[in-house]
């Protein structure tokens, strides 16, 4: 048979070879993207407040931190400050007691802390404090904060789960026509402050719409990951479960990205409609690509940049601490291209 | 020649006399303390202000609940079993004790001695499940780790809970009983001394170097193997509890995630600390001592000024770094004696 002759092997090896190299040199063209402008990446440099040392401890360290970490680190870089960026790799709030404390040990002139309960950070904040070493809370400051005689830089999560949950209903309705059915509220950590006053606020601001529209759309909670995959099959579960009475999916964090590759993955985009919180890459193309229909930003680059500002400003000439609500920017077709632009510095 | 003299040569228990050189280089804890010594004079030249006595005391303070748990999962490993669900049992335990107290109105002074009675029940059913039915305890703490993140969970309702604000309970756990000198820190050497004595000096601690060094030869010697097991497995549930209680104690609130990968922490104090994971070698004191290399690492990387992302590399090889350096002085003081 023509097939077992060892010309047509090493003729259908030779076809093989030249397809496999074909793909290969295609595959050779660099897919490099642009640089991201450059940080001072916590080296001191001249400025007029030269020497003063500054350590931000974050809860997290996800991928929502790197536009912080920038901005604290560019505002350093202009003051001359020695700057350091740390925090545990995932959310642990014994670590990060533990990493303040040893930021405390390192004797700075300042520190921005995350404070995502009521009790556990407090010990260090007053340490802090009665030892002359001036604090400002960023991105979570929990309630009670202001007893402690600290700023705060952040968003202010009921609210802008509010704003989110009015933005879910308004886009459900016009992306289904329907006036009824299930907003899924994802939470990618449950026990994080942030994220269950985001899920209240989401609620609430659902509810709201269907005073103000008389809809009747309904919420419930799913608990997803960070972990892609867990995330993509608590989904695919989810719908599974409800199918077409799904007309949401409003998640407490960055995780609408998952929702993006899941409905394309099964062809389910446009069929309900999708949003969030935060501006991370993934986000913004699924915006782009309308998998998306829009996210809620809140500043992250400010988190860094504006407390790392008033915490000069308390160096020197000694202003006392405030509080700055970093909003929550609507992200949707209509400003992806500028937003997009704008996020790319810290891509 | 007893039973327990047999043990004790066979697992080079060594508390006879003898030249204190000779005693130090045949301590099993030579190589971990070895390398304790190299990464604190390193951290003593280069860190500024590593040696402050409130630096040093913040670091003891730091390590205190991952040496309590380690103590426990010492024996577990030396067994020759594993607890993969400390972190997610500290997390429920934590939850459980600001549960009672808040939300039922159980009275913290038996509130916590029930979150550490829980903690050992947990640790006994592991224990039995794993030795009744002969499942590996890698699977069945595995499971206990998730079921008991989710039963944190379900008890806080996702978020995280108050403590107590009586200041007896604060004190005893959390309080200064001398400046800069925490209350946890205390706990942790009282638990560490008992350990270490207890493995080193009781029948217990022979029984159960014999079952994790040799189940057959321990069976032989009439050790009930099952029996020791699943007391090791209740020791580290118990120990798990009472870091617990101190963690609620010093925070002050019970985090549904507390205690996420805090499993890999202790497995990796245990084993920095000179432990084998197939059982029947290490020591309360080495365990100590990798504990100390942990938390001196973290510590002085934030000291150094070490970026974040980067510390999370440098913690891994110099935990390395120290487990081989261990190994090695461990072979070669080992080799010297035998010479």
């Amino acid at each position: 048979m023509a097939t077992n002759s060892p010309m047509s092997r090493r003729g259908m090896l030779l076809t093989g070879s030249l397809a496999t190299a074909g793909v290969l040199a295609a595959g050779c063209s660099s897919e490099k993207e642009p640089s991201a402008a450059a940080s001072s990446g916590g080296r001191a440099a001249d400025g007029p407040q030269k020497g003063k040392k500054v350590i931000f401890v974050v809860h997290d360290k996800n991928p929502f931190f790197a536009p912080v970490q920038r901005g604290f680190e560019d505002f350093g870089a202009i003051m001359g400050w020695q700057t350091q960026f740390i925090g545990p790799p995932a959310q642990d709030a014994q670590k990060t007691v533990e990493l303040q404390a040893s930021a405390l040990s390192a004797k700075p002139d300042g520190v921005i802390f995350t404070r995502i309960d009521e009790t556990s950070f407090d010990a260090n904040i007053k340490q802090a404090t009665s030892s002359g070493v001036k604090v400002i809370l960023s991105n979570v400051a929990s309630d009670g904060y202001e007893k402690l005689g600290v700023g705060f830089v952040g968003q202010n999560f009921v609210n802008a789960g509010d704003a989110c949950g009015r933005e879910i209903a308004r886009s459900a309705k016009e992306r289904t026509g329907k006036s009824d059915g299930v907003i899924v509220c994802g939470n990618f950590g449950p026990g994080s402050t942030a994220l269950e006053q985001r899920i209240q606020g989401i609620k609430q601001g659902v509810e709201a719409y269907n005073k103000e529209n008389g809809t009747s759309f309904t919420t419930e909670v799913l608990i997803t990951s960070t972990d892609e995959s867990k995330a993509v099959a608590a989904i695919d579960a989810k719908y599974a479960s409800k199918k077409d009475k799904i007309v949401g999916w409003a998640m407490a964090a960055f995780d609408h990205q998952y929702v993006s590759t899941w409905a394309k993955s099964k062809n389910l985009v446009g069929k309900f409609a999708v949003g969030g919180f935060d501006l991370i890459q993934p986000v913004l193309d699924g915006i782009k690509d309308k998998s998306i229909d829009f996210s809620l930003g809140q500043n992250p680059y400010a988190q860094g940049w504006i407390a790392a500002a008033l915490l000069a400003e308390e160096f020197d000439p000694g202003y006392p601490a405030r509080t700055y609500d970093t909003g929550a920017e609507v992200v949707n077709a209509a400003n992806i291209d500028a937003v997009a632009a704008r996020e790319a510095r810290f891509a | 020649m007893t039973i327990q003299q047999q043990i004790a040569n066979a697992y080079r228990v060594d508390d006879s006399g003898g030249s204190l050189v000779r005693r130090l280089l045949g301590a099993r804890e030579f190589g971990v303390l070895a390398a304790t010594v190299v990464i604190f004079l390193v951290c003593a030249v280069g860190a500024e202000g590593f040696l402050a006595a409130d630096n040093l005391l913040s670091v003891a303070q730091q390590i205190a609940i991952l040496g309590i748990v380690a103590t426990g999962m010492t024996f577990l490993i030396v067994v020759g079993e594993i607890d993969l669900s400390v972190g997610s049992l500290h997390g429920f335990l934590a939850v459980e004790l600001a549960w009672l107290v808040t939300k039922v109105g159980v009275p913290v002074g038996a509130a916590a001695p029930l979150a550490i009675l829980t903690g050992v029940a947990i640790g006994v059913i592991n224990g039995l499940i794993t030795t009744r039915f002969k499942i590996p305890s890698f699977v069945v703490t595995l499971a206990a780790l998730a079921a008991l993140r989710g039963a944190a969970l379900l008890l806080s309702d996702g978020v995280p809970i108050r403590g107590s604000r009586n200041e007896a309970f604060t004190d005893l756990f959390a309080g200064s009983p001398l400046p800069n000198l925490a209350a946890q820190t205390l706990w942790m050497a009282a638990v560490v001394a008992i350990g270490a004595f207890v493995m080193a000096r009781t029948k217990f601690g022979y029984d159960v170097y014999s079952v994790g060094g040799n189940p057959s030869a321990a069976a032989g010697a009439g050790i009930a193997s099952d029996r020791v097991k699943v007391m090791c497995f209740a020791l580290t549930g118990g120990l798990a509890g009472l870091a617990s209680v101190i963690l609620v104690g010093w925070l002050g609130s019970a985090n549904p995630l507390t205690g996420n990968g805090f499993e890999l922490g202790v497995i990796a104090a245990v084993v920095v600390g000179g432990a084998g994971l197939a059982g029947g070698t290490g020591s309360v004191l080495g365990t100590f001592l990798g504990a100390v290399i942990t938390g001196v690492i973290t510590n002085a990387l934030v000291l150094f000024g070490v970026d974040g992302n980067w510390q999370q590399v440098a913690t891994g090889l110099l935990i390395l770094g120290a487990v081989m350096l261990n190994h090695l002085v461990a072979r070669r003081s080992a080799h010297g004696l035998n010479a």
